[in-house]
């Protein structure tokens, strides 16, 4: 009976990918593995260099079924390499303050007054480079700082609130619009090339964000609302590295999660829409750069006269359901395989947190090249902030992309790794919980063959 | 009908479930009296009487046969996954 059951979702599944698999080939083959950041071609065609990364999520998942005792697991999730923190001057929180309140003033007005040429302006380098790029980078990396570093809880801090009660029916549901809306204007308008847009939008979050505070409280606001500080949470608790007072700790990531010391834990309800929010807009950004989506099915759209921000909302908004559709598929099945009494509900919350480091992974790929490329630039930006020497971008060695396509493998794996220690803990015995895995590694799988045929495409 | 246990995780029984066993530290729930034997010696080791650590030396020694057998598959998986990629290469390679 539930031989039966597995073959039958097993092989739609199958007769879905080969569909896609039909559908993508066209473009696909004909680009043969061209990688983003060179001209070179790489001996292997795209789909077999695809399907490889898929069977080494596979691969993975087998070695990992090895592991079923639980001490093991346990101990491997306790493992970690203490170094000693070397005796620094610790930073005011005052000055801190200071600092970051003083960059967003900067920002916004470099972005009005600052030369208007993208590669030669302050603002779009300071925020999408070295903030959205390098800065994510080391919250999931080394650690959430964000809460000390938030120039709008800074201001916040020192206005008066009505100190309102939060609605608690709209959980994290303005977050998760607020990430989409963000990723929209991202994508959908000139933000990332206009300095002044790029002002003017960071001038309406600004006026959002302390309306928000004022409303329901700085505390409140930015622990349930706010989009920004919510993602930041989330990447913090996949970090590689905890603090104790005198010693740095580097661990597996996720193992916060997994001995719940870290202040995400695992998610509510409303908060599996987040986490499936920060997975989907990674792929998203880094999908409406390749050819094969602008050329197929942007500028046809564009030529019907819909305008580009809709074409993205609708988008956005498919997109992101479909991702929760099929997560919350794989749970449903995961919970008919397990024979489980825990609830759909409860599974779906649990698991989440494992989708993490994935979208963590993807992110390091998709940014490394961007962020190495054109942080000189705003180097230049610094020492002459109104009169930047021209940028000419250099072409990154090919050793670079090679890396970019490890990051997104290495996410996958720690999140097999990671649901496999949440399967171990949710069910009894040892055979329950390596059965119950099958249906979100299948999922892995083909999102990471998805993910790998992203980077590997021709981008614009 | 739906319930919540001491670790936070909510439960939905089934109206037509045959069989429902609790744990009695944790209020956990159960489809089989197999998985509460584990989860009680997994979970709560030190608290459990000597019939069910005994029922789990029992449970505990048929589960370890399935999952040899289990361990066994995955390692021949293994070596076809690698022998099928092996093979494709080649192909591509060559071809």
């Amino acid at each position: 009976m539930k031989g039966n059951f597995l073959f039958k979702h097993v092989s739609q599944l199958f007769f879905s990918i080969t569909l896609g698999v039909c559908f993508l080939s066209n473009s696909v083959v004909a680009h043969a593995g061209g990688l983003p950041l060179t001209n070179e071609p790489a001996i292997i065609p795209t789909w077999l260099f695809v399907l490889t990364g898929g069977v080494i999520i596979g691969i993975s998942f087998l070695f990992v079924s090895l592991v079923t005792q639980r001490q093991l697991i346990d101990k491997i999730n306790g493992y970690h390499l203490s170094l000693p923190l070397p005796r620094l001057p610790r930073l005011n929180t005052p000055i801190l303050t200071l600092v970051s309140v003083f960059l967003l003033l900067y920002t916004i007005l470099l972005g009005f007054i600052g030369p208007q040429n993208p590669t030669s302006n302050f603002a779009i380098l300071f925020v999408w480079v070295v903030w959205w790029a390098g800065y994510t980078m080391t919250v999931y990396l080394f650690g959430n700082t964000w809460e000390q570093l938030n120039p709008w809880k800074s201001l916040s801090t020192i206005l008066p609130t009505l100190n309102l009660s939060y609605p608690s029916k709209l959980g994290s549901w303005p977050a998760s619009v607020g990430l989409l809306f963000f990723i929209l204007i991202e994508v959908g308008s000139d933000i990332t090339y206009s300095p002044y847009l790029l002002s003017c939008v960071l001038l309406f979050y600004t006026v959002l964000t302390l309306l928000g505070s004022f409303i329901y409280g700085s505390d409140t606001w930015f622990k349930n609302a706010d989009p920004i500080s919510k993602f930041f949470r989330y990447y913090g608790a996949v970090s590689l590295l905890t603090y104790s007072n005198n010693s740095i700790n580097i661990h597996l990531p996720g193992t916060k999660i997994m001995n719940k010391t870290n202040d995400a834990g695992p998610p509510a309800g409303h908060q599996v829409l987040f986490i499936i929010t920060i997975l989907f807009i990674t792929t998203y950004d880094g999908l409406i750069s390749t050819q094969f989506w602008n050329s197929k099915i942007i500028f046809p759209l564009l030529s019907f006269g819909i305008p580009i921000l809709i074409i993205h909302f609708i988008f956005l908004l498919f997109g992101h359901g479909l991702f929760y559709a099929i997560y919350h598929y794989a749970i449903l099945i995961m919970h008919r395989l397990s024979s489980t009494y825990i609830s759909i509900q409860s599974l779906n919350m649990q698991f989440a947190v494992s989708l993490i480091p994935i979208a963590a992974g993807y992110h390091l790929a998709h940014f490394t090249g961007y962020l190495l490329t054109f942080f000189p630039a705003f180097f230049s930006t610094i020492l002459h902030p109104l009169q930047p020497p021209m940028f000419y971008p250099n072409h990154l060695p090919f050793w670079i992309s090679i890396f970019t396509l490890i990051f997104i493998l290495l996410g996958h794996i720690c999140s097999v790794w990671i649901s496999h220690c949440i399967s171990f803990k949710l069910f009894s015995g040892r055979l329950q919980p390596l059965r119950s895995q099958y249906p979100l590694i299948f999922v892995m799988i083909l999102y990471t063959m998805f993910s790998l045929w992203i980077v590997t495409s021709p981008s614009v | 009908m739906e319930q919540k246990s001491t670790s936070g995780l909510e439960f939905s029984v089934p109206s037509h479930a045959s069989m429902v066993e609790q744990c009695p530290l944790c209020e956990f729930i159960f489809p089989t009296h197999e998985n509460l034997v584990f989860h009680m010696m997994e979970s709560h080791p030190t608290q459990c009487p000597i019939e069910t650590t005994k029922e789990y030396e029992k449970l505990s020694i048929t589960e370890s046969d399935k999952l040899f057998i289990y361990h066994l598959k995955i390692c021949s998986l293994l070596m076809l996954t690698f022998m099928g990629l092996a093979y494709v290469y080649a192909f591509v390679l060559v071809g």
